[in-house]
């Protein structure tokens, strides 16, 4: 697994190992059931506190993206494919939002905006993007 | 400022490596000049690293001094791995690994004297450990001790500390005098020691970018007072530093605001994190957004907030001023 | 009573400079062993006369003093502000370091008194004409004991209290007294001469009553010391 943490930008250490490794597991580099480095083993990898370490893997926890099994370490959910979907949409949601918030800046009309996604979807119609609140 | 005891998995009784509670000692000569030392509380459970930090003269070496038992306090109480450092002091000490600022073994010996001489106080000395580190660390047996290079020193106390399982290490400034290589193999030197969940260490130091990265816990002290202690990450989130021009700041924005730095350009204040918004809306004319152009807010590091808070008095202090 | 002796061993290493508690002891014997060595020489080239005897005896004991004087006050150099700080870290109390300390020096006497009754008893003319040369030589042996313990039973505590330069300079000044109450008591209308040959007498009567009496009079002594160095030491700050 890659990681790679910055001291100078603004985020927090914890956030940034959060992200990362939930985006791992989005984009499928890390599986249902595989393990995650123990707490006190990335953390000297990373050369991060130990607590930082088990602050990110908390927060993965309670998003139900990994599990912790008392004794035998972290891994990652296995019921993943409805919390999993529902991260891959709030992403989705978040690159759009992205997006919108670029062309405007552009000046670009909606309907200018709506042209270029359907574009990118080619002719087929699908199905909008659910309208769950952010994380 | 207090946080809670780190997480940990529910129902697990938390073993402590070293618990502090309202100890004081004070140096008040009669005439009400002097240092004081008060109501310290802290504690660091087994196997993680708490870094201590404050401005010199904060009382941070006297605190280290009070868990040796090298001075007596005057109140409080203090558990070192279960037990009182000044009734048990040879069952603590066995267990303390300890380095100092400056090398405490007498600068006509070689290196090579240091080994008899310690190897004989604790019961778990590995000779082979210790010869590893000295290897490690590139210290030659014959070189004399007074010789050396303050990082040598230092690692030579480290070399003692690490080489008889000491289940606490106490590191008095252990980085001044190291380049940033020497830092960094000491960094990395920590962390493994932890590695096991059965080792602790406490470490003062004023180069706080050291303890930004390794250390789980934090005690502030200020004044001879703890400023902050418990998890280091919400130290870190807790106080915004918010920049801007010598008039952006209103009279009504004070109170929300824990320390302030003034220049001709224009000012810094500390703000704590869930007062931003208080301290924002209170500007005039009110700013909605931090980045609506007239301040900058940033995360406040460790350097920050010692340099915005050392001025003043303790947080409870300030809270106190402030509901007056 | 393990810590004491941690205590002992540490201050036998300090005591020599070299973390090998041998070598100090090595340092003590050596200065009877080399006035040995001059005597046989001495003997062999035929020089053998009472005078040069005499004057070898007493130039031996004179460095042997200064040497343990100075050693044992190398010994106190640990507490200067740098050092001291190890005693504050090993794992042996306070009181334990103190009785270790006074356990140490006292060793250390002891070692050196015996090296000198072995030098005393091969090379010298008995200095109380006449008399057993044994019983000279355990009287020899003692008056140094008892001399050295009580310059340290003096010093100790003035080290435990005080920077060392400060105890050195206080416990010289106290050694200037000695001179100042030789001459008050020459003053004194007290027959002296008559009052030392009752001292010899005493000495040379019998050989278990000095002896005893030196004794116990070092306890005595040794006690208070003690008893001052650890009140002191207690409240010191490492």
């Amino acid at each position: 697994m890659k990681l790679i943490i910055s001291s100078l930008s603004g985020q927090p250490i914890y956030r940034q190992i959060e992200d990362q490794i939930r985006s791992a597991i989005l984009t499928g580099d890390l599986k249902a059931g595989e393990g995650l480095p123990s707490l006190r083993h990335l953390s000297q990898e990373l050369r991060v506190s130990v607590l930082t370490v088990t602050r990110a893997y908390t927060e993965l926890a309670q998003e139900g993206l990994v599990e912790n099994i008392q004794g035998k370490g972290t891994f990652v959910a296995d019921s993943g494919d409805k919390v999993m979907r529902q991260h891959l949409e709030n992403r989705v949601q978040s690159l759009l939002g992205e997006a919108v918030d670029t062309a405007r800046r552009a000046g670009m009309e909606p309907d200018r905006i709506r042209g270029l996604l359907d574009g990118l979807l080619g002719n087929r119609g699908s199905a909008p993007a659910s309208e769950e609140g952010k994380e | 400022m207090r946080a809670s005891p780190p997480m940990t998995t529910s129902g697990e009784e938390v073993d402590y490596a070293l618990r502090v509670s309202d100890l004081g000692k004070s140096y008040v000569k009669a005439d009400g000049t002097g240092f004081r030392l008060q109501q310290v509380t802290m504690d660091l459970p087994m196997g993680y690293i708490m870094g201590l930090i404050g401005p010199n003269g904060a009382g941070k070496s006297t605190l280290i001094r009070l868990l040796l038992n090298m001075t007596r306090r005057d109140s409080g109480a203090i558990s070192i791995l279960g037990r009182d450092p000044s009734s048990q002091e040879e069952e603590v000490k066995a267990d303390l690994g300890v380095v100092f600022d400056s090398i405490y073994f007498l600068e006509a010996w070689k290196v090579k004297a240091v080994e008899p001489v310690m190897a004989p106080m604790y019961p778990s000395w590995s000779s082979d450990r210790y010869q590893d580190y000295l290897r490690r660390f590139g210290l030659q047996e014959n070189r004399k001790i007074g010789k050396l290079s303050r990082g040598m020193q230092m690692k030579l106390m480290l070399a003692v500390a690490l080489s008889h399982d000491a289940r606490l290490l106490i590191l008095d400034e252990p980085t001044s005098g190291l380049d940033v290589l020497a830092r960094d193999e000491l960094m990395d030197i920590l962390l493994d020691y932890i590695g096991d969940g059965r080792h602790s260490v406490l470490f003062s130091t004023h180069i706080t970018a050291d303890l930004e990265r390794v250390a789980d816990f934090v005690t502030y002290i200020n004044r001879g007072s703890v400023f902050y202690t418990g998890p280091k990450d919400e130290l870190m989130e807790a106080f915004q530093i918010v920049r801007g021009g010598p008039d952006d700041l209103a009279r009504a924005q004070m109170p929300h605001l824990m320390g302030l730095q003034r220049s001709a350009t224009g000012f810094e204040a500390l703000v704590p994190t869930e007062r931003l918004k208080d301290f924002l809306a209170s500007a005039s004319p009110a700013a909605v957004e931090p980045s609506d152009g007239r301040y900058l807010v940033e995360r406040a590091d460790f350097d920050n907030i010692i340099r915005l808070t050392a001025g003043s008095p303790s947080a409870t202090d300030r809270n106190k001023e402030m509901e007056s | 009573m393990k810590a004491i002796a941690k205590q002992i061993r540490l201050d036998m290493q300090r005591f020599s400079g070299t973390g090998r508690p041998w070598v100090g002891v090595l340092i003590y014997m050596s200065v009877p062993c080399i006035g040995i060595l001059l005597n046989l020489v001495m003997a062999l080239t035929g020089n053998d006369g009472e005078d040069a005897r005499t004057a070898l005896t007493g130039a031996v004991a004179g460095m042997g003093i200064g040497l343990i004087v100075g050693q044992v006050f190398g010994l106190f150099a640990d507490f200067n502000n740098m050092a001291i700080r190890l005693n504050g870290l090993l794992p042996i109390t306070r009181d334990h370091q103190v009785f270790g300390r006074y356990a140490a020096v006292i060793l250390l006497v002891l070692v050196q008194s015996c090296g000198y009754a072995v030098f005393f008893f091969y090379t010298t003319d008995s200095f109380l004409h006449g008399r057993d040369h044994w019983h000279d030589t355990v009287l020899f042996a003692l008056g140094l004991f008892l001399l050295e313990s009580l310059l340290f039973a003096v010093a100790t505590p003035l080290f435990y209290w005080l920077e060392p330069v400060k105890a050195m300079i206080v416990f010289l000044a106290l050694l200037g007294l000695v001179p100042i109450m030789v001459l008050i008591g020459s003053l004194l209308p007290v027959d002296w001469g008559t009052f030392w040959n009752s001292i010899m007498q005493f000495l040379t009567s019998d050989l278990w009553r000095p002896v005893l009496l030196g004794l116990a009079l070092i306890l005595a002594v040794e006690m208070v010391s003690i008893v001052l160095s650890r009140k002191v030491y207690v409240r010191k700050e490492i």
